[in-house]
């Protein structure tokens, strides 16, 4: 799917949020400190980082602000990464124990649960490029979705999605991405 | 509570005696219309009611229970009836904020979101776009219910996605 050039202007252009942007990039430096993050990144307000292992995040991600923080953990030996201009909305939950990977332009709703561990378990979760995960989400350990695909909110996703795929329901249930009618 | 109207001084109209617990952040141009004997508890989690446009409205009817971590977003309007009970984290919002395709940075249409009186919305239950639950009709904890399941005065309406349940 093709996505155009984010600009974080058009989405906030308030004299106001201006300050508050560089505010949050202060905030994001400091609180990703442990780790290797890129330029612009954004943290709205506090989110909650552990990284003991190895936490990359890309240029421009975002971090929203909301009425829960965000927490990113990564344990000793493990590998997070998060792509170019990805947004994570409040109370977003990544953990990795062995490898999670969030592609590039990703949005992650609020609440989103994204874990490569359950119940001793433990497999690599990896998410393409330009996926949109719904409000409440939760995707399982070793899962794997495709570019452009969207998870529904409140969903829980437990088998692979191919690319442009709309996953939606507990368990999610695949179908093929209609680019007409929301 | 004491500071229940302080808290509540965002809001366009606020009856007589709200009672709020823990923080609500109420925030956005649009208007939040909060009935009288409202009881919005944010002692666990805050609550967020939000608006986006100056034109959006939230109305909570007289005596409408809110639980913590519940978050409400209009873009158009949400109505909740008089006396609804909105459980712990259910998250009620009129419009997807991201198109399904194309541009992922375009907001959709919204399509407004009313919940009858006395209507009951189980914990994480998420209200979508278009939903429309009916009076006293029961949303079960963790339903996702959007503008395909309109609910029926009275039904019971689980699961994701969402059906209604045969009466029992």
């Amino acid at each position: 799917m093709r996505q155009p050039e984010l600009s974080h202007r058009s989405l906030r252009e308030d004299p106001g949020e201006r300050l508050r942007r560089m505010v949050g990039r202060v905030r994001a430096r400091w609180l990703l400190r442990g780790c290797d993050a890129g330029r612009r990144v954004c943290a709205w307000r506090s989110v909650r980082v552990v990284s003991e292992g190895n936490v990359r995040v890309g240029d421009g991600v975002q971090f929203w602000s909301g009425p829960l923080a965000q927490e990113i953990v990564c344990l000793r030996g493990a590998e997070l990464e998060i792509g170019a201009d990805s947004m994570l909305n409040a109370g977003v939950s990544i953990r990795a124990v062995q490898k999670v990977r969030i592609g590039a332009r990703c949005l992650l709703g609020a609440l989103a649960l994204v874990r490569d561990e359950e119940n001793g378990r433990v497999a690599e979760v990896s998410i393409a490029d330009d996926v949109w995960i719904g409000h409440g989400a939760i995707v399982c350990p070793g899962v794997s979705i495709g570019r452009g695909s969207v998870v529904g909110a409140g969903s829980v996703v437990r088998v692979d999605v191919p690319a442009s795929s709309l996953a939606v329901g507990n368990p999610a249930t695949i179908r093929p991405l209609r680019t007409q009618n929301s | 509570m004491l500071f229940s109207r302080w808290k509540l001084r965002r809001c366009a109209r606020v009856g007589s005696a709200p009672t709020v617990r823990g923080r609500v952040s109420v925030v956005g141009p649009g208007s939040v219309l909060v009935g009288d004997d409202v009881l919005l508890d944010g002692a666990w989690a805050p609550i967020e009611l939000k608006t986006f446009d100056a034109d959006s409205q939230i109305v909570l009817g007289d005596r409408v229970r809110i639980e913590s971590g519940t978050s409400i977003e209009a873009v158009a309007s949400v109505r909740i009836g008089a006396g609804a009970r909105l459980g712990t984290f259910s998250k009620v919002m009129d419009n997807h904020f991201h198109s399904l395709a194309g541009d992922r940075h375009v907001r959709p249409s919204s399509d407004p979101v009313e919940i009858g009186a006395g209507a009951v919305i189980g914990d994480r239950a998420v209200l979508l776009a278009g939903a429309n639950v009916g009076a006293g009709a029961l949303v079960r904890a963790g339903a996702v219910v959007g503008r395909r399941l309109p609910v029926p005065a009275g039904a019971v309406a689980s699961g994701h996605p969402s059906r209604l349940e045969a009466d029992g």
